[in-house]
């Protein structure tokens, strides 16, 4: 039983409980996927089974999603220890903002929330755009030394680890210890769903904050224009930090705005969101994530505005 | 040359005793927060926070389950050495400095674990301790102190579209027609032709009709429909429908507000269920006025009431909005799951 009446802080602890009870099943199921990475994935595995040319990996890290179809909270602590790996940095990044909008899931989801509503255009235009930028912002970091991209506790660890395999390739003929793997899985998975968790509810803390404390009516005031529709759906979706599964049928109801805006909302808000900002500063350095959001903000918005000149039924 | 020094021995003992203490830490956190999820669970109390529709309740008991369970085997393993996955062996002579009398003179020529964490993680027992106490606090405040329902302040900030209609479809967990729909569509699957609306309205199936609102909602014993708020509010998306419910004696639930719009007379509240995703923060109050035929009686804001009537509906600018002409309100008790799932 409750201890205590409604009141608004407790609106506060209602919704952060709500978000948290939605999100947590995911890291655990992210963490632990990323804790058997760890103990059984050989070191380079990801990067062998690449193409060879980098940017046809990075354009087929894009649509990983549709085999390994992975929620935003569940992919950071995923990708965290494939980049570990060996996986690209630029080919982890496109996997890790396209996974969460590129597969089926979102895809029948979203279908089923703009059903009556030209279905088929939103859900193809969501993932087709998605799909697009995401590939963009891999050729676009592959331009780049990870050295400014990952935090340098992870950067260290790339490079133990890869001065400990060339020590070890060496090797051969040592009789090879068997690790206790299901020991050394748990235990990453722990480590990492506190690593991850942490910033995961710093987020969701603001992300209450803001779903109980303000008035949600002021949104509405933007939808007049596309110009200013778009970048405050974008806002408004990074704010939210809802899951990609569910935002379609939140975007759905808002139709005081574009399709165009609503499309905007559904692509920049899994990429980008509140809790997101705090689990990507798990792995990247924060100059990068906030370059990633602004590059996103500024990529996606363009896009998008240019895609309201499309004729759409419905709207 | 290797040379063994007791400052090492004493090093590698405080290493260990170090990441024993962080693993036990991550184990007592873990626990917490996985018990967390199973008491609400068990309690009932998650339903206020998660939809019943599709499986995050059950998410949730497995999440909090995995949790303990993990914890439980890592508190038990706490003590255990791992090697790690990855080849480390190190085959390499030592040097190590001596810091006591005697004299080490021979070759080390060994394979040897040195224990370390796995991912040669530079966390620290007060790296671990912040973690869990920004982990945990909130968690338990929350959990502790959560009303497992939102106030009135929290309902008028996402009350903006109460003087909006039906935009869009109809969610189909609240669509009346959805039954009808289904047979129409197998019947006119059935048949070929111009003959399909026609036979279909004969054999009852094509026009939207009394009968199939009854198939559809029960009815109490003074033969009032029982039609939740969200499904009345739908209906003023569909004339169809319309056609059918307005009149009908009809009794609804759900928890009451004073209407702020169009009510100079004082004659009228609101009366509002949540409609909800996945969890309780993606939550919207939808609600329909309520028109008493003289002064409104008393009542407790955001109280829980019965409220019975009959279905009339008004023209609110371009949109249909379904008023409920009540006779009749009673205090009834918050049922168990207080906000309605819209996916289905």
């Amino acid at each position: 039983m409750p201890f205590t009446e409604p009141s608004q802080i407790g609106d506060l602890y209602f919704a952060f409980l709500g978000i948290l009870f939605e999100g947590a099943p995911y890291i655990l199921l992210g963490t632990i996927i990323s804790g058997f990475i760890d103990a059984y994935l050989p070191s380079n595995m990801m990067d062998r089974f690449l193409p060879k040319n980098r940017y046809a990996a990075i354009a087929l890290a894009g649509l990983l999603g549709a085999i390994f179809p992975v929620c935003e909270c569940a992919i950071v602590p995923v990708i965290r220890r494939l980049v570990q790996k060996g996986l690209p940095v630029s080919c982890a990044i496109t996997y890790m903002l396209s996974a969460p909008i590129v597969n089926p899931i979102v895809a029948v989801s979203t279908y089923s929330a703009f059903a009556g509503n030209d279905p088929l255009f939103m859900t193809f235009s969501r993932i087709g755009i998605a799909y697009l930028v995401t590939v963009l912002v891999g050729v676009v970091v592959h331009q780049f030394s990870i050295k400014n991209i990952l935090r340098d506790r992870l950067l260290n660890k790339i490079e133990t680890d890869s001065q400990t395999i060339q020590s070890s390739e060496v090797l051969v003929n040592k009789e090879k210890e068997t690790p206790d793997r299901l020991l050394i899985a748990l235990r990453s998975a722990a480590r990492d769903f506190l690593d991850v968790g942490m910033y995961f509810i710093i987020g969701v803390m603001i992300t209450a904050l803001y779903r109980t404390q303000i008035n949600q009516g002021v949104v509405d005031q933007f939808a007049s224009s596309d110009l200013i529709g778009i970048p405050a759906m974008m806002i408004l979706s990074f704010v939210l930090s809802l899951c990609s599964t569910s935002d379609a049928f939140i975007a759905a109801q808002m139709l005081s705005f574009s399709s165009a805006a609503k499309l905007a909302f559904l692509t920049y808000g899994p990429m980008m969101d509140v809790k997101l900002v705090f689990m990507y500063s798990s792995v990247f350095k924060p100059r990068f994530v906030l370059s990633l959001a602004v590059g996103l903000f500024i990529v996606i918005g363009i896009l998008f505005y240019q895609w309201s000149n499309i004729p759409v039924p419905g709207t | 040359m290797e040379q063994y020094s007791c400052s090492w021995n004493l090093d590698h003992y405080n290493s260990l005793m170090s990441q024993r203490l962080i693993i036990i830490l991550q184990s007592i956190v873990l626990f917490v927060f996985g018990s967390i999820f199973i008491w609400f669970y068990i309690y009932g109390r998650i339903e206020k926070y998660l939809t019943s529709v599709g499986s995050f309740q059950m998410q949730a008991l497995l999440a909090g389950l995995f949790l303990c369970v993990i914890s439980t085997f890592l508190l038990l393993t706490s003590s255990k050495k791992v090697s790690c996955s990855h080849d480390h062996d190190h085959d390499h002579d030592h040097d190590h400095d001596h810091d006591h009398d005697h004299d080490h003179d021979h070759d080390h020529d060994h394979d040897h674990d040195h224990d370390h964490d796995h991912d040669h993680s530079e966390i620290t027992v007060g790296g671990m301790v912040l973690t869990s106490m920004i982990v945990l606090v909130p968690v338990i405040i929350s959990a502790l102190y959560t009303p497992d329902a939102y106030s009135k302040n929290w309902v008028q900030n996402n009350s903006s579209g109460w003087g909006k209609g039906v935009i869009g479809e109809t969610p189909e967990a609240f669509n009346l027609k959805k039954q009808n729909d289904k047979q129409s569509i197998k019947i006119e699957g059935e048949l070929d032709g111009s003959k399909n609306k026609s036979v279909a309205d004969a054999a009852g199936w094509g026009p939207y009709t009394i009968d199939d609102l009854k198939q559809q909602v029960d009815q109490n014993k003074d033969g009032e429909f029982l039609m939740d708020v969200i499904s009345i509010f739908y209906t003023g998306g569909d004339e169809e429908v319309q056609g059918v419910v307005k009149g009908l004696p009809v009794e609804t639930m759900g928890q009451v507000m004073p209407e702020t719009m169009r009510n100079s007379e004082g004659k009228r509240i609101r009366i509002f269920r949540l409609m909800m995703n996945c969890c309780i923060a993606d939550a919207r109050p939808v609600s329909i006025p309520v028109e008493f035929s003289g002064v409104v009686p008393s009542y407790k804001e955001m109280g829980w009431y019965k409220i019975h009537g009959v279905m009339d509906y008004e023209k609110w600018d371009e949109f249909t909005i379904p008023v409920l002409k009540a006779q009749k309100m009673v205090p009834t008790e918050e049922p168990p799951e207080s906000a309605f799932g819209q996916r289905q």
